[in-house]
């Protein structure tokens, strides 16, 4: 770890005065620690209308304040997915004759996507506005994860990027692991905070809250009127990471609603702790011991920075009694989360030995094949590969339990990591077991990396998007210079090639965000009235270059008097996260479904395994999920 | 298909219809054969056919009716494997149908044809029948141990298509191996891969190095690199895990410890071609009858249906 404070190497570097002329609550900070810190961790950055800011799955350590202007945050990948055709043949002709199609499972229409600053975009129409005074990609400068959606601005603005250092200074620092501060350059020293943070919640309060608590299925039934009064009257805290929120066997006090970060619930057993689930921005927690006065059945701590809506208990209790609807909703999902909980007993009468080294005790729905019966035909690999366009989510590789393979496959962890650091939320876990990724996957990568077996894979395939059409090349004068690319006007999207840029200045783009380069953006409600379901500024999006050339502070503003560009429908190559979904719509998988030779078998290993090898018959078919 | 508890109810069926066969077959044609009789209904009581055959009777068609349509249901197995996805019930009750079914066409095609090869034609379709049914028992007696020999023989597999290509690897890995093990060229000095003993990259070659690599190198090109290359190394001394073995015990006696682990890595390596060579020969069996019995199934479909045609057309012509 570098004793050195980490700079800013792009954009305007900010004097100690410019700084708080900008950010004026860093005068509460003593000079002699923003002369240590804060000199080169901010920088002014200008963009020009169209110019993109930063882009979604790309990575990075530093969070934006708006000064002036506006910026639209949107998700450019497409709301798409690698399609399951699982009613294929004549009788998948029939129902879709009929219109009994399949519905897209992947994401309903009337739900939110959650970010990385204080708004949520719609599913439908996945773009939303920022504007001055308001903070974005605090969560990738905190955690270092992924940017969760593509920013660009709305016209000309100023804002201020910054490194944590400034960011700790101005709303607190909140705790890094040992493994963060290993990982990164970063020198984090201890803030108390400044009025910045009072000020981000009092906007976000005035602004957002409402809005925030209207995106909540849960309260989207309440009236103006109460959400008004909650509104005013509910608490905004932050936790550090592995903060304990709320403990397990405590009395039950307060309501929370996750404003941003990760909230992860566990529940103390014997023979240690086990994850119940990870929430994040959008879902609450607390409500069960509320509903039935009763102590707290699970210890909720914060995964990483969180900031949450708390809601008293007394004004919790005001709203049941006022609003039955609300009460009748908060039941059921209290009962499906004891019910849950329920089933996750502890096994008992399991070895533990490769049981507990191959992870299968994690493990809630899990692949098995019995190599007894097993012929190795590969037909489950066949119809996994056929349910999903071609592409395989079960590879027939792995360890083995006793007599039986335990394949590549999702087996749907007690304690989903791939869940962990997902920065648009797009997989997750719904009623079921299943984990499914949904279409506004950005491709970043971070849950493949995350599983523990390998089980979620990046698989490109091919979309169709709005992009500008090319224009015809005209004969270059001879004389023009080499650099005429970097023109921002004609090309759509340039990116520097990966394999020409050096690694250092590859990592040093990955930490400080380079501006971009070459963007010509359309307007953006002009794409998304052509096609509304295709992430509207998409054709815009570039990659921040990697190249030196690139590397220059400031970039020409977009010729607005340039007429607008004609947009086509070109195929396009994305890259999505898969994993094994369980076929969740139909009645059995279809590796088990396709195994003529009965070897196949989706288990709950705890359930599976529990009797001991005399049990392990197949005969026994409430022992098995599938 | 490993036979277990689960076929029980198939093995009764099965048995129940073909004590069914039997009693028509002998209530029409030896009554005197049962200690009772059997009324069977007016439609199937007959004359006799002019040329005293089983199948030109009215439940000899009757048999080899049913025998035919069990040899369409039998055949419409391999659709069902193609489209995986359809609802139509699972793979596995295909397969069992397949199995006892089909075993329950040897009582019906044997008393449709009254248990004699007659004409050429007839006897060329019997031929046939019986060279799928024997694969097919064949291949059902594979399945109740190949899988668990597999198991027991292979520690570790490896996906079956992917074989050739890592067996390419090793070689690869095996070649570059000689090359760590050759003193360098002064006029080309290459690099050594980082954390491995290796000749190349060395000004000053010990005595004992040069030594030692020039044993592995003397091992790789009279014994390891012939392994490696072989198609099928199940002939060669590699081949046996004893022998295997004892050679690598006494090269690595011949070498100084910093080389032993580079030994023990193309031990390795051999260790994983034998087990390859073993899967590759084991899943041979395991599959390899199919190339029997897919063809001549299909091949019994068309000359059962050329018989049937033929059949009912003299049946016609001269009833």
């Amino acid at each position: 770890m570098s004793e050195a404070p980490e700079k800013l190497s792009t954009g305007e570097p900010l004097g100690l005065e410019e700084l708080l002329k900008f950010l004026p609550a860093l005068g509460e900070i003593s000079q002699g620690l923003l002369k240590n810190y804060a000199l080169g961790a901010a920088v002014l950055r200008r963009f020009s209308e169209g110019d993109i800011v930063c882009e979604e799955g790309e990575f990075g350590s530093t969070a934006f304040y708006i000064v002036e202007g506006e910026v639209d945050i949107y998700i450019a990948n497409p709301l798409a997915r690698v399609q399951s055709e699982r009613r294929g043949g004549f009788f998948g002709f029939l129902k879709k004759a009929i219109g009994l199609g399949s519905k897209s499972t992947g994401s309903e229409a009337d739900g939110f996507i959650t970010i990385d600053a204080d708004v949520d975009l719609p599913k439908t129409k996945p773009l939303a506005v920022l504007g001055v005074g308001e903070l974005f990609g605090e969560m990738t400068c905190r955690t270092f994860q992924p940017r969760s959606a593509t920013v660009r601005a709305k016209g000309d603005c100023v804002m201020v990027e910054m490194l944590r250092v400034i960011l700790d200074m101005l709303v607190g620092t909140r705790d890094v692991d040992a493994e963060t501060k290993a990982s990164t350059k970063v020198k984090a020293a201890t803030f108390k905070g400044t009025s910045f943070k009072k000020q981000l919640d009092e906007k976000y309060r005035q602004r957002s809250l409402i809005n925030h608590l209207n995106s909540v299925p849960l309260f989207s039934g309440l009236g103006d009127e109460f959400l008004g009064y909650l509104k005013d009257h509910a608490e905004l805290i932050s936790c550090g990471k592995g903060e304990i929120i709320c403990k397990q066997g405590d009395t039950a006090d307060a309501f929370y609603l996750i404003r941003s970060g990760l909230v992860k619930v566990a529940q103390a057993m014997p023979g240690g702790e086990m994850v119940r689930t990870y929430l994040k921005r959008g879902e609450y927690f607390g409500e069960i011991g509320l509903l039935h006065d009763s102590p707290r059945n699970a210890t909720c701590s914060a995964l990483d920075a969180v900031s949450l809506v708390k809601i008293a208990g007394a004004d919790f209790r005001v709203m049941l009694e006022k609003f039955p609807d609300v009460r009748e909703s908060l039941l059921k999902v209290a009962a499906a989360r004891i019910a849950a909980n329920e089933q996750r007993k502890i096994p008992v009468g399991i070895q533990l030995d490769d049981f507990l080294n191959q992870g299968l005790y994690e493990a809630q729905n899990l692949l098995l094949i019995d190599l007894d019966h097993c012929t190795r035909c590969d037909a489950c690999v066949n119809a996994c590969a056929e349910a999903h366009e071609g592409v395989t989510r079960l590879i027939r590789d792995g360890l083995r339990y006793d007599h039986f393979l335990v394949p590549t496959a999702c087996r749907s962890c007690r304690d989903p990591l791939c869940m962990t650091q997902c920065p648009v939320g797009s997989i997750r876990r719904k009623e079921s077991l299943e984990i499914v990724i949904e279409d506004w996957c950005i491709g970043c990568g971070k849950c493949a990396e995350l599983c523990p077996y390998g089980n979620i894979n990046m698989h490109p395939f091919e979309e169709w998007q709005l992009k500008p059409a090319e224009i015809p090349k005209a004969p270059a004068p001879a004389a023009k210079p080499a650099a005429a690319p970097a023109k921002p006007a004609a090309a759509p999207v340039v990116k520097a090639p990966a394999a020409a840029a050096p690694a250092q200045e590859k990592a040093a783009a990955a930490a400080t965000p380079a501006p971009p380069v070459a963007v010509a953006p359309p307007a953006p409600a002009k794409v998304e009235t052509a096609k509304p379901e295709l992430a509207a500024p998409a054709p815009a999006a570039a990659k921040p270059a990697t190249s030196p050339a690139a590397a220059k502070p400031a970039v020409p503003p977009a010729k607005k008097e340039e007429p607008p560009k004609k947009m086509v429908k070109k195929k396009v190559t994305v890259t999505k996260a898969t994993t094994c979904d369980l076929c969740s719509d139909l009645s059995v998988p279809s590796c088990v479904y396709a195994c003529p030779h009965d070897a196949a078998k989706r288990v709950d290993p705890a359930v599976f395994f529990a009797a001991g090898s005399k049990g392990w018959s197949f005969r026994k078919k409430t022992r098995t999920t599938h | 298909m490993v036979l277990n508890r689960t076929h029980i109810p198939w093995f009764i069926f099965t048995l129940l219809a073909t004590l069914a066969t039997f009693a028509g077959y002998a209530a029409r044609f030896h009554p005197d054969w049962l200690p009772f009789s059997i009324p069977l209904p007016e439609i199937l009581r007959d004359a006799t056919t002019k040329r005293n055959t089983v199948g030109g009777t009215r439940i000899g068609l009757l048999y080899g009716t049913l025998g035919f349509a069990i040899f369409l249901f039998a055949a419409a197995l391999g659709a069902r494997k193609k489209k995986p996805l359809w609802r139509v019930g699972r793979v596995e009750f295909w397969l069992k149908g397949h199995i006892w079914l089909t075993i329950l066409t040897i009582p019906l095609v044997g008393f449709h044809c009254g248990w004699t090869w007659g004409s050429p034609h007839t006897t060329v379709v019997l031929l046939m029948y019986i060279i799928v049914m024997a694969s097919g028992f064949f291949g059902l007696a594979m399945q109740q141990f190949m899988p668990g020999l597999m198991k027991e023989r292979l520690p570790r597999e490896v996906v079956f298509e992917q074989i050739p290509n890592i067996r390419k690897r090793i070689l690869e890995a095996a070649d570059e191996l000689q090359k760590d093990c050759t003193p360098p060229d002064p006029t080309n000095a290459g690099k050594a891969v980082a954390g491995k003993v290796s000749l190349i990259g060395m000004t000053e070659i010990p005595p004992e190095d040069l030594q030692s690599a020039e044993q592995i190198r003397t091992f790789l090109n009279t014994d390891a690199l012939t392994y490696l290359r072989l198609k099928r190394g199940g002939g060669h001394k590699f081949g046996s895990q004893r022998l295997s073995e004892e050679a690598f015990r006494i090269l690595k006696l011949n070498v100084t410890p910093k080389w032993r682990p580079r030994v023990e890595e193309l031990q390795g390596w051999c260790d994983e071609r034998r087990r390859m060579d073993v899967q590759t020969r084991l899943q041979h069996w395991l599959h390899g009858w199919l190339l029997i019995h897919v063809p001549v199934s299909m091949l019994l479909i068309v000359v059962t249906l050329w018989h049937a045609i033929v059949a009912v057309r003299l049946f016609i012509v001269n009833p």
